[in-house]
């Protein structure tokens, strides 16, 4: 993941897009509580391939999954948790973005968490298994970063 | 029945209904003979006596066109796809043994309409259906099978129906009853094991016993997206082994996707 640093600050910048490995992601055996049996299989067009961390505003972050269907029309979404905004796919219902804003504080992984839960009893979200897991790797990373940044 | 993709199906219906309509047109309204000879009057009087036989060979030529282009250019994707599809198996079954049809590799398009459906299932064409399109191999080559997928899930059939509908986009069945062996299916329970697991009726299952069809014991089937993320069909693949390595199947399906099979469904 590419480290945020001061010079992001107020200023939107680009990341880069950093593979995932999606054979991680193809059964559901690492996806704890939820209602997949292990070794269940997520259909490959679920799984992502790459992630990107955009800088958009000051401590305002949009993390972006990468999927094999790459042409599909994004709808903005709302959630109960001001901070936090997704974008789903219009047809397939993926996650394909996640925008957070940490201007107070950076919001924890259970919020997160809950928020796609909650979507996804609203049928508003389709693979929700595999974005947890895929955002639960990547959370703790750019939490610490943010923090640093924040100390700093 | 080799199993084709369509092409020109609207442009072939456009040409029978407008062909149709002519000949019902000319023959209600019948314009009088005109008076005097001049060479617009003699061809007139020369289409109203023949007009029947210019109609009728213009449309047996007109379709025996579209249908001798359709078949030209459908065989040519069909034997595209297999090639891709073959590799695909190739590297998902090429170490499993066995003979060539006993993993296989099915691609499905949906349509609202199947007029296959009338001779090989007797229902109605209307509704939806799970149509095969393209399966690599020369012994499973010929498909007959069409799957109900209707909008209401309830109606779905087979893996290939329940992958359809399937809100994970992905299905599932592994350790099926191996029926192989079976020689009086209407007495067996596992029959009725293998129908219920599946998704098929006890009578589907039957039927292939009697005619020492495959009936696999493992089956993946996954929804096949455009590539703005609608739905187009599905894909299913289906072995005799009582399993299918589904981290192998998601890495060689992912490959595929970005060689080919990504413009060719965009295409189709």
């Amino acid at each position: 993941m590419e480290k945020i640093t001061q010079a992001h600050g107020g200023r939107a910048v680009s990341g880069h897009w950093e593979d995932i490995d999606p054979t991680k992601y193809d059964e559901a055996h690492e996806v704890q509580g939820l209602e997949l049996d292990a070794g269940t299989f997520i259909s490959p067009y679920d799984v992502p391939d790459g992630v990107r961390i955009n800088f958009e505003a000051q401590r305002v972050y949009a993390i972006t999954l990468r999927y094999l269907t790459d042409q599909e029309e994004i709808v903005p979404t709302k959630s109960e948790v001001p901070e936090i905004q997704f974008g789903l796919g219009y047809h397939s219902k993926r996650l394909v973005s996640l925008v957070v804003d940490a201007t107070t504080d950076f919001p924890e992984w259970e919020t997160v968490e809950q928020v796609l839960v909650e979507l996804t009893n609203q049928q508003k979200l389709i693979n929700h298994f595999v974005a947890l897991s895929v955002l639960r790797d990547l959370w703790s990373r750019l939490a610490s970063q943010v923090e640093e940044l924040q100390a700093g | 029945m080799r199993i084709r993709p369509p092409k020109y199906r609207t442009w072939r219906g456009g040409h029978l209904v407008l062909s149709v309509i002519v000949v019902v047109v000319s023959r209600v309204l019948g314009l009088p003979s005109p008076d005097g000879e001049s060479f617009w009057t003699s061809a007139l009087a020369f289409t109203q006596e023949y007009g029947w036989w210019v109609i009728l060979l213009g449309v047996f030529l007109g379709e025996g066109g579209l249908f001798w282009i359709e078949s030209r250019e459908s065989t040519m994707v069909t034997n595209a796809l297999n090639a891709i599809l073959k590799e695909f198996r190739d590297e998902l079954f090429g170490d499993a043994g066995g003979q060539e049809g006993d993993h296989r590799v099915t691609l499905f398009q949906h349509r609202k309409t199947c007029l296959r459906a009338i001779w090989k299932r007797g229902r109605l064409p209307w509704g939806g259906w799970l149509v095969p399109v393209a399966r690599p191999g020369r012994s499973s080559q010929r498909s007959h099978s069409v799957f109900r997928a209707p909008d209401d899930p309830s109606g779905h059939e087979g893996i290939v129906g329940k992958a359809w509908g399937a809100n994970r986009k992905a299905h599932e069945v592994f350790d099926l009853p191996d029926l192989s062996e079976v020689e009086n299916p209407k007495r067996n329970p596992l029959v009725g094991e293998y129908a219920e697991r599946s998704s098929v009726s006890p009578r589907w299952v039957r039927r292939r016993v009697r005619k020492k069809r495959l009936l696999a014991r493992s089956i993946i089937g996954f929804t096949v997206q455009k590539p703005d993320g609608t739905a187009w069909g599905v894909l299913v693949l289906d072995s005799k082994d009582p399993q299918i390595d589904g981290e192998k199947t998601g890495k060689e399906f992912r490959s595929l996707w970005k060689r080919s099979l990504r413009h060719m469904v965009a295409e189709l």
